[in-house]
């Protein structure tokens, strides 16, 4: 027992979660686990919520990937935030990624688990990286089927990220705001908003970051990633190697005024800093959680 | 964010769009296609009028961009699991961990398997380009020194193993009762065969800090040996037990000699992977150490009871060790 985060204030006009998203719970202040700073994760529980892992880092895997897979269940309640579903690749699903995936799932049982909005292989050929979408209504429908199988399948919720993109294809038919809008409702399924990502496109491909999120249905917010980014001649990149800035500390804040997410967390993976170096920003992400969201509701919560 | 309206630009089907996408960001389509304007147009003139038109629009610098965030990532992948490999290399590795990422493709989705091939891929100098080639003939034993770098990524990331049932710590207290009993040996192990002597080139490796000149060329090293000095000509082939220790979670090396790695090859194959062992299939100590006898002839000579003794010597280190993880009653 310990005193966990704030309940969300159910105070926001007109607020109300999707119904499909309702049982996803409250989780507070999260951090993304990285196996070089494991050992000072695990030992800043009253700091640290809940924490996300990378389902690939631990997928067919046994030795210490696992030890420390058990260990983190053991302090924090984990969620599940993949790089490799390729959601949108025209390939057949990769069967071995699922049936791993789904044995994780039975071990970690997280309340939701997400992937990018973009395709991550092609003819069975993996890039490990996010590779943009066409944007266009066959894609959305494409995309759509993709996430139902996904939401049957695991029978837990789906959030798709809003990628990073640095590629604008001239046959895009939708903007990414509406892309990602009308996969949400179509699909029903949650959103994990990154506000780094929101900025990062915003300079890239110049348009208003708050008209963006405002575009999006918000109610479908279940998560709330924050990283910092490099800039360099070819423009913004997503690199999780930076401290989060200043602009990005206050799309957050509109965020949090205008959504009542389950969870916000930092991500960090580039160089990645003594852990005490980290510990601003994740005091940072609880400020603004708990100016958002009612102190007199603090409530007493088990693991 | 206003909508993108391009009403008079045709789309391709998905998955033509996204085929042509893996293509030119993997460089299937041919080497530096995006790397200048004019092989990129040169690129665009080939393919059929209707993509031709789609293409043209396509921002070549932001697609280099792609390409290079997916050859780094392998790239940062292979530098975390070659590092003596990557050493050696010296500033020829960029050139030569590109040139895998365009020549293999990537069928997992995890990145460390994405490089499994690296040490095949060293195998067929013919494959290298030319620039490389006079470091593959001065290293011979490159593809072997990335094959026992890739063993210990590959025990590192085993699944946890299924201990055989019955199986008891230890090995018999007594050679009387080695008829009975067979041997469990750890499931994430490695016994690898080397042609070249791996472990010491790894040692000398280890004794510098540097391996290129100051303009980054050839493999000049902190204490000023070479690649061409590093001498694996006078050493022996080796035969090398890699696994994991159950304790530590660490890949750990045990290297035979001639007779432990006789007596190793009684029930393990030397280069099978990890999965084709036949754990439960053991002969017991006591038969495997006659066959053995029988078919070695340099320890026909040796009377039966020093072999045993010697035997089960090995055994107990083995143990110690967590080479062996115990024993089980054989016929159960």
């Amino acid at each position: 027992m310990k005193p966990k985060s704030s309940q969300p204030k159910e105070d926001l006009p007109g607020f109300s979660r999707a119904p499909s998203l309702v049982g996803c719970p409250t989780l507070g202040v999260g951090f993304g686990l990285r196996r070089p700073l494991f050992q000072e994760t695990m030992a800043h529980t009253q700091l640290i919520d809940w924490l996300e892992i990378t389902p690939e880092n631990y997928m067919g895997k046994g030795g210490k990937a696992l030890r420390q897979l058990e260990e983190a269940m053991s302090r924090f309640p984990l969620v599940s935030h993949g790089v490799s579903l390729s959601i949108g690749s025209t390939d057949p699903w990769d069967e071995q990624y699922l049936s791993q995936l789904e044995r994780l799932f039975e071990h970690v049982n997280p309340p939701w688990f997400s992937d990018h909005l973009c395709f991550s292989g092609i003819n069975w050929n993996y890039f490990n990286d996010l590779i943009p979408l066409l944007r266009t209504p066959d894609v959305v429908n494409h995309v759509v089927d993709r996430i139902c199988f996904l939401q049957d399948r695991f029978q837990r919720p789906v959030l798709i990220e809003n990628a990073s993109f640095y590629l604008e294809y001239p046959e895009n038919k939708l903007s990414d705001s509406e892309f990602h809008a009308q996969i949400l409702e179509k699909a029903d399924c949650g959103l994990l908003l990154d506000v780094n990502n929101v900025f990062v496109n915003s300079q890239n491909h110049g348009f208003d970051p708050i008209a963006y999120l405002n575009d999006l249905p918000l109610n479908r917010v279940v998560q709330i990633h924050t990283a910092g980014h490099h800039i360099y001649p070819e423009g913004r990149i997503d690199t999780h190697g930076n401290p989060v800035c200043a602009e990005v500390w206050d799309l957050l804040d509109y965020t949090l005024s205008v959504t009542r997410p389950c969870g916000v967390m930092l991500e960090r993976d580039l160089y990645i800093p003594e852990f005490d170096e980290l510990r601003p920003e994740l005091e940072k992400i609880r400020t603004l959680w708990e100016k958002h969201y009612a102190t007199e509701q603090k409530a007493l919560v088990s693991r | 964010m206003s909508p993108v309206k391009t009403e008079q630009i045709p789309v391709l089907p998905l998955e033509q769009h996204q085929r042509i996408l893996g293509e030119l960001l993997l460089e299937r389509g041919g080497e530096d296609v995006l790397t200048t304007e004019t092989n990129w147009q040169a690129y665009c003139q080939r393919q059929s009028p209707e993509i031709q038109s789609i293409l043209t629009g396509y921002d070549r610098e932001r697609l280099k961009l792609y390409e290079e965030l997916i050859l780094n990532s392998v790239q940062d992948t292979m530098e975390g699991m070659f590092p003596y490999t990557q050493k050696l290399l010296g500033s020829a590795w960029f050139a030569l961990a590109e040139k895998y990422r365009r020549d293999y493709p990537n069928p997992s989705f995890q990145l460390f398997r994405a490089v499994a091939e690296f040490p095949r891929f060293l195998q067929t100098p013919d494959r290298l380009p030319e620039s490389l080639k006079p470091i593959w003939e001065q290293c011979p034993y490159l593809s072997e020194l990335a094959r026992y770098e890739w063993l210990e990524v590959d025990v590192l990331n085993a699944p946890d193993p299924v201990v055989p049932l019955h199986t008891e710590p230890g090995v018999p207290s007594s050679t009387e009762n080695f008829g009975a009993w067979a041997p469990v040996w750890n499931p994430v192990m490695h016994f690898a065969r080397f042609k070249y002597p791996i472990l010491s080139i790894i040692e000398q490796l280890e004794l510098d800090t540097e391996t290129c000149d100051e303009n980054g060329h050839g493999l000049v090293t902190a204490s000023g040996i070479k690649a061409e000095d590093i001498d694996y000509e006078t050493k022996q082939p080796i035969e090398v037990l890699i696994y994991r220790d159950p304790e530590s979670e660490q890949a750990r090396f045990f290297q035979l000699n001639p007779m432990t790695a006789a007596l190793v090859g009684i029930w393990l194959t030397p280069n099978e992977t990890l999965e084709s062992k036949a754990l439960e299939k053991y002969p017991s100590y006591l038969s495997g150490l006659l066959a053995l006898k029988q078919t070695h002839l340099q320890l026909a000579s040796i009377p039966q009871e020093t072999l045993l003794t010697e035997a089960q010597r090995f055994f107990q280190q083995c143990i110690q060790e967590h080479i062996l993880v115990g024993s089980r009653p054989v016929g159960v």
